[in-house]
């Protein structure tokens, strides 16, 4: 990671913070879903993780459902702990 | 029977949506500026115009505005960044002052939205950016305050329509009725 892309992170993280207070709870995982989706973009790159690759493309695939399908965000975001969990039985 | 004129207007309405995810291709100053001069052309009480439209391009800078901007999507190649002058809307009183400068905004956005989806361009109108890190960003005066940001560049998807509500079911006639 290049200490630019560190410092991007970081940023967004701060002003997730400062807007989150004001925002609709399910933006909360949204903004979460966004910084993983940053920092499994840099990994799957630095270490030709095929996992983290595999996250990004679901991330984008299924983060617009917090807008049009709740529950359907709801259930992504417990089958992708799910999938990180299975993931960490193997590392 | 609708003419033409309404045809074209109401399927540029129910064709645009919000876009998220864009190419790489830059969007042209030519087509900005017929962006820009179509939110201009936008209703205005008492013809006030308390618009700043700040339009963010380049990299350094476009790269902190997306990270000050949680709502903003990533992909997207051009941000307009669209203020208002409180120094043109003091004249009608603390109270109403900040929500004539919303209601000027949203329908300058709004111009700005069907205008860029009629260039063929996606679009998405963005609320949630830290105003104290934009303003900071943008270095703008105090009296100039971000409202709303408008991401742009060439769509990379095609979402479907969400559903929307029958007329009937928002609207009553003469007076209020619960539909």
């Amino acid at each position: 990671m290049e200490k630019g892309e560190l410092f991007d992170i970081c940023t967004y993280i701060a002003a997730s913070a400062e807007k989150l207070k004001d925002e609709p709870k399910d933006y909360g995982p949204l903004r979460l879903l966004e910084v993983l989706s940053q920092l499994a973009t840099l990994g799957a790159t630095e270490y030709d993780d095929s996992f983290l690759r595999e996250v990004v493309q679901r991330v984008k695939e299924k983060q617009g459902l917090v807008m049009a399908d709740r529950k359907a965000f709801y259930d992504f975001l417990t089958q992708l702990v799910i999938r990180f969990a299975k993931e960490a039985k193997n590392r | 029977m609708k003419s033409s004129k309404e045809e074209i207007i109401l399927e540029v309405i129910k064709e645009r949506r919000s876009i998220r995810s864009y190419t790489d291709e830059k969007v042209s100053r030519e087509m900005l500026m017929t962006i820009l001069e179509a939110g201009q052309w936008a209703p205005t009480p008492s013809n006030v115009q308390s618009w700043r439209f700040i339009v963010v391009q380049g990299a350094q800078q476009f790269r902190a505005l997306k990270t000050l901007s949680p709502g903003f999507p990533r992909e997207a190649t051009t941000a307009i960044v669209v203020c208002s002058d409180q120094r043109r809307t003091k004249s009608f009183g603390e109270t109403l002052s900040p929500i004539l400068a919303a209601e000027e905004v949203a329908m300058a956005v709004q111009n700005m939205l069907l205008m860029a989806h009629s260039l063929n361009l996606g679009s998405c109108a963005v609320a949630s950016f830290s105003e104290a890190g934009i303003k900071e960003l943008l270095e703008l005066p105090d009296e100039i305050s971000p409202i709303l940001l408008v991401a742009l560049g060439f769509p990379n998807e095609h979402p479907i329509a969400p559903q929307r509500k029958n007329v009937s079911q928002i609207t009553s006639w003469e007076r209020y009725q619960e539909v």
